[in-house]
């Protein structure tokens, strides 16, 4: 029985073209991507600079093309080095593009160059996306560098990031990955990230790819995948994260991460459950890094958008969580801006009871996920309340007492997870 | 005798280039000779050769392999006599094999009769034929060419009490090309040979024939006008006669010895040698469109000479560091194979004895531009001996057979000039012309029949090329054409089977004749012609309209 690729005719007839490579660059846009784009240059210096020996290809997938793109045959120029030598690579520095008038999911641009590194033999990978605004030749190279030289499978990034920025994966990701896969890689969702070939060959066998979540978080799933695959995995510095200017609302980015993390545990218990040793991934340069960056927050606004939804989502909350955690979430609701409080355990239970009533489908999946994001804004106002002259040294404190009640009711989470539920057969 | 004139027959030449030392020794002594290589031009003729090179065989102390020449009117006694040599040169054009003999203009051996009277007095005749100083600080922009033995270019010559010029080694004193009864005599030289009937020379080292203050001493002006001045003469005197340039620079500047068509009729293009084995290392065109692209026009009587290996190393002198790096690390990972600027191997020890690529190589050789020559002994992919010293491991004694000395001499092995190749890969009990005749499947058998095919047509010497661009890189593929007559060259450099799409629209309805085999392939339509070509493959396809 013949079965229709993912593959248009087109991009495999440019893959055959390509034949084997030791690297591939995928670089994934949804505004007409072109190759006057930041992260193409970066892409092509970084290669001609730093592995100028190497079979290499870059990809543009190119979602909701106009028909822009790489020009079949076009070559990159050559670049001049600090002493204005020009330098280029041995080979040809091969340049395609997957094209679609519709727009790229996550997921479908990831399955694409899951596709193509298998195709093409490539043996390390690294994922850019176009509307990264700082993107810069040593990202590429840092992040390339530990797959194709050490034979890493896994490469997450750390950015330089400001105190208030990256809430959802201090608060979330990081510490309940952490604490339930034993390997804590901080950027779960990385916008840009490396793997092997013997990774993307596995992420693209196993993978169910028509299923929303998927699609909606393929680089959480794979960032997951080699985390619970006993994969070598590391955690290299960028330095400073410039935030995209049209960046994604909390509502979506809540929906797409959390709903993807729910649904890898859902998919990957037998793997977790088991218990793991806590250990450590390797981190290339430093851990992370606080920067200067100005970001605006509306604390006020976070607190009314909590206590509307407490009220207003009562009856989906009281069949999502338990009575004593919502209660203690209620109770909060009336609390004014100085007193508000939603502290490091009642949150590790709010977020455990999520996780585990997804796990049940006690309803909707979609609107569960939903669910969380007053709840989120409340910790995110409790957060910012918290830490309004914390320096460093006490965010970090807060945020490890956060890994550990993840750790301490980790138990209580597997019971949970566990108990034959609403939904289950 | 004399072949008969073919003005052009440079540019439809097959070199076969050798030394008489390394082919057949005739007398037993344990070094080949004349008589000896003249028994062998059957062998040369069968393997479709049309032309010679010799490489120097002139009486000279044999400090720099012979580039050290004592008489340049003569043959040195261990190769012969003046006899053996027209003998030789009569038996070969009988055959219709053309001779091009070697001539080192720049320098002569300092145990030369002319520099013996040019030191022996200020005041002798000759004193000027060399270029003299009281010191040894002019010319201080010329670069010293052995970094590795000399310290400068000038040496000092205790029997006049001044210095002498030298831009090679110290034994081998400068000409004064500015002197014109240097420039007469050399050209007696060459009338000397042209009269005996040889077909053109290969001159050596010709940038530096001319030195002027304040400059390299290299490709000046004056040089070209020596060059010049022994074309003219050449051509009125000894029309079709030819001369090749050994100037190991990049294309653009090489392209200042063919003049406006009255300098060499042609010249090696060195720059392309070491990009065909980085292209098949890499498994992409790309060094060799580059460097192609890079080559200027030349004028429409001029010729490339193209190469793979010869007695030299592979010469990485025109490469980018990047390049040598990285020819170095694949080709010469072991120390004991590099040598000056390059790596002292043979073909088939380079291609690890690979003779799909082996194969390739020879494809490219005798598809591309220029007229190729081939180097003794690799048509049956002789092995070379890196631990001879110098590049001794690549000039071992022709492998005839597996018998005593290879077949090459009946002298007690010691008594050989050069030890040959025993080692069980590539020793004369593995590789020798005997065994290989007997297979019709043999690396000489399948040679022979490249030399012919090759031959078929005149399009490959005369052709133009036009670099097709199919999306796949791994694949150099090319039109060359002629009057009405085009052929497809499409070379597969890697080490899998490929597919590629070439863009014929302009052929379209051609049939294109794979030109080894006589096969038909179906015919070019307007959408791209797919092909597969397996790993290392090449094909030759005549677009015919039938």
């Amino acid at each position: 029985m013949t079965q229709e690729s993912f593959l248009t005719d087109d991009f495999l007839r440019q893959l055959i073209s390509v034949g084997e490579v030791d690297l591939l660059v995928g670089i994934t846009s949804n505004e007409g991507g072109n190759t006057a784009n930041p992260a193409v240059h970066a892409a092509e210096e970084a290669i001609l600079r730093n592995f100028p020996r190497e079979r290499a290809v870059l990809i543009n997938l190119d979602g909701g093309s106009t028909g822009a793109g790489f020009s079949e045959g076009e070559e990159p120029g050559l670049i001049l080095d600090e002493v204005g030598r020009s330098i280029k690579s041995l080979r040809t520095l091969r340049r395609i593009s997957a094209r679609s008038r519709n727009v790229f999911t996550v997921g479908t641009s990831l399955r694409t160059i899951l596709a193509a590194a298998d195709l093409s033999c490539a043996r390390a990978c690294v994922v850019i996306p176009a509307s990264a605004e700082n993107v810069v030749p040593s990202w590429i190279d840092s992040l390339l560098r530990p797959v194709y030289r050490e034979g890493y499978d896994f490469v997450a990034p750390l950015y330089s990031r400001h105190k208030f920025d990256g809430l959802l994966t201090r608060n979330l990701l990081f510490p309940m990955s952490r604490t339930l896969f034993g390997r804590s890689v901080r950027e779960l969702v990385p916008a840009e990230f490396a793997f092997s070939g013997r990774l993307a060959a596995r992420c693209l066998a196993e993978g169910s790819w028509n299923d929303e979540a998927l699609q909606e978080t393929g680089e959480l799933w794979m960032a997951i995948a080699a985390l619970l695959g006993d994969y070598r995995c590391c955690q290299t510095f960028l330095g400073p994260k410039v935030r995209a200017s049209s960046g994604s609302s909390v509502v979506s980015a809540i929906r797409q991460t959390v709903n993807g993390l729910f649904w890898s545990l859902d998919s990957t218990a037998s793997i977790w459950l088991n218990p793991r040793q806590l250990s450590r991934v390797h981190t290339i340069g430093p851990d992370q890094q606080i920067s200067g960056e100005y970001v605006r927050v509306d604390r006020k606004k976070l607190l009314a958008i909590y206590r509307s939804g407490i009220e207003e989502l009562s009856q989906i909350l009281g069949s999502i969580l338990s009575p004593d955690s919502y209660a203690e979430l209620s109770k909060l609701s009336s609390a004014d801006e100085t007193t508000f409080h939603l502290s490091n355990p009642l949150w590790v239970r709010v977020v455990y009871e999520f996780a585990a009533s997804y796990h049940h489908s006690v309803l909707n999946r979609d609107h569960l996920v939903q669910a969380l994001v007053p709840i989120y804004r409340g910790r995110v106002a409790s957060f910012l309340i918290r830490h309004r002259v914390s320096n460093f040294e006490e965010i970090h404190a807060d945020i490890e007492d956060l890994n550990q009640q993840f750790e301490r009711q980790k138990n209580w989470f597997f019971n949970l997870w566990n108990m034959k539920g609403q939904g289950e057969s | 005798m004399s072949l008969p004139q073919q003005p052009l027959w440079y540019k439809d030449a097959i070199i076969y280039q050798l030394h008489v030392r390394t082919f057949y020794d005739c007398n037993g002594d344990g070094i080949g000779d004349f008589r000896g290589l003249q028994q062998k031009l059957p062998y040369l003729e069968e393997l479709g050769i049309n032309t010679l090179w010799l490489l120097p065989f002139y009486p000279s102390p044999l400090r720099d392999d012979g580039y050290d020449i004592a008489d340049y009117t003569s043959v040195h006694s261990s190769y012969g006599s003046l006899d053996d040599f027209k003998a030789f040169l009569n038996a070969a054009h009988d055959r219709g094999i053309r001779i091009i003999i070697e001539l080192v203009l720049n320098h002569t051996s300092d145990q030369h009769p002319w520099f013996h009277e040019a030191r022996s007095s200020r005041d002798n005749p000759r004193r000027d034929w060399y270029v003299w100083s009281d010191t040894d600080d002019r010319y201080r922009h010329a670069s010293i060419i052995f970094l590795d033995t000399e310290l400068s270019n000038w040496a000092w010559d205790p029997v006049s009490k001044s210095y002498y010029w030298h831009r090679f080694f110290s034994h081998q004193p400068d000409l004064n090309y500015d002197n014109p009864a240097v420039r007469e005599e050399i050209w007696n030289v060459m009338k000397f040979w042209l009269e005996l009937g040889v077909d053109g020379f290969r001159l050596d080292a010709v940038p530096y024939l001319v030195e002027r203050e304040g400059t390299s001493c290299e490709n000046l002006p004056e040089t070209h006008e020596v060059i010049r001045e022994l074309r003219r003469r050449l051509d009125a005197a000894f029309p079709g006669k030819m001369l090749l340039a050994e100037a190991n620079l990049w294309p653009a500047d090489l392209c200042s010895y063919f003049g406006t068509g009255d300098e060499f009729h042609m010249a090696f293009h060195f720059p392309l040698m070491p990009r065909m084995f980085m292209a098949v290392k890499l498994e992409d065109r790309k060094p060799i469109i580059e460097i192609l692209q890079q080559t200027p026009q030349i004028p429409d009587l001029s010729q490339w000479c193209i190469f793979l290996r010869n007695h030299d190393e592979l010469t990485l002198a025109i490469v980018t560091d990047a390049e040598r790096d990285y020819m170095y690390d694949e080709y010469a990972r072991d120390k004991t194979m590099r040598i000056n600027i390059g790596i002292r191997r043979r073909l088939a020890p380079l291609m690890e004895n690979d003779r799909r690529r082996i194969e390739l190589l020879n494809g490219l050789l005798m598809s591309l531009p220029g007229t190729p020559i081939v180097y003794y002994g690799d048509e049956i992919g002789m092995g070379d001996n890196v631990f001879l010293g110098d590049r001794n491991g690549v000039r071992t004694p022709m492998q005839w057979n597996g018998h005593w000395n290879a077949g090459f001499s009946s002298a007690d092995p010691e008594r050989l000039y050069s030890p040959l190749v025993s080692n069980p890969v590539y020793g004369y009990q593995a590789i020798n012309v005997d065994s290989q005749r007997r297979s019709e499947h043999s690396l000489l058998s399948w040679t022979r029949r490249l030399i012919q095919v090759r031959k078929s047509t005149p399009v490959f010497g005369r052709g133009t090329i036009e670099f097709l661009f199919p999306l796949n890189h791994r694949v150099l593929a090319y039109i060359r054409q002629l009057g009405n007559e085009s052929v497809l060259v499409v070379n597969n450099l890697s080490s899998s089977a490929q597919a590629v799409e070439l863009d014929l629209r302009k052929y379209n309805g051609a049939i294109p004749i794979e030109m080894f085999g006589r096969t038909a392939f179906p015919r070019v339509g307007s959408t791209p012609y797919l092909l597969t070509v397996g790993p290392y493959q090449f094909f030759w396809f005549r677009l015919r309209r039938i």
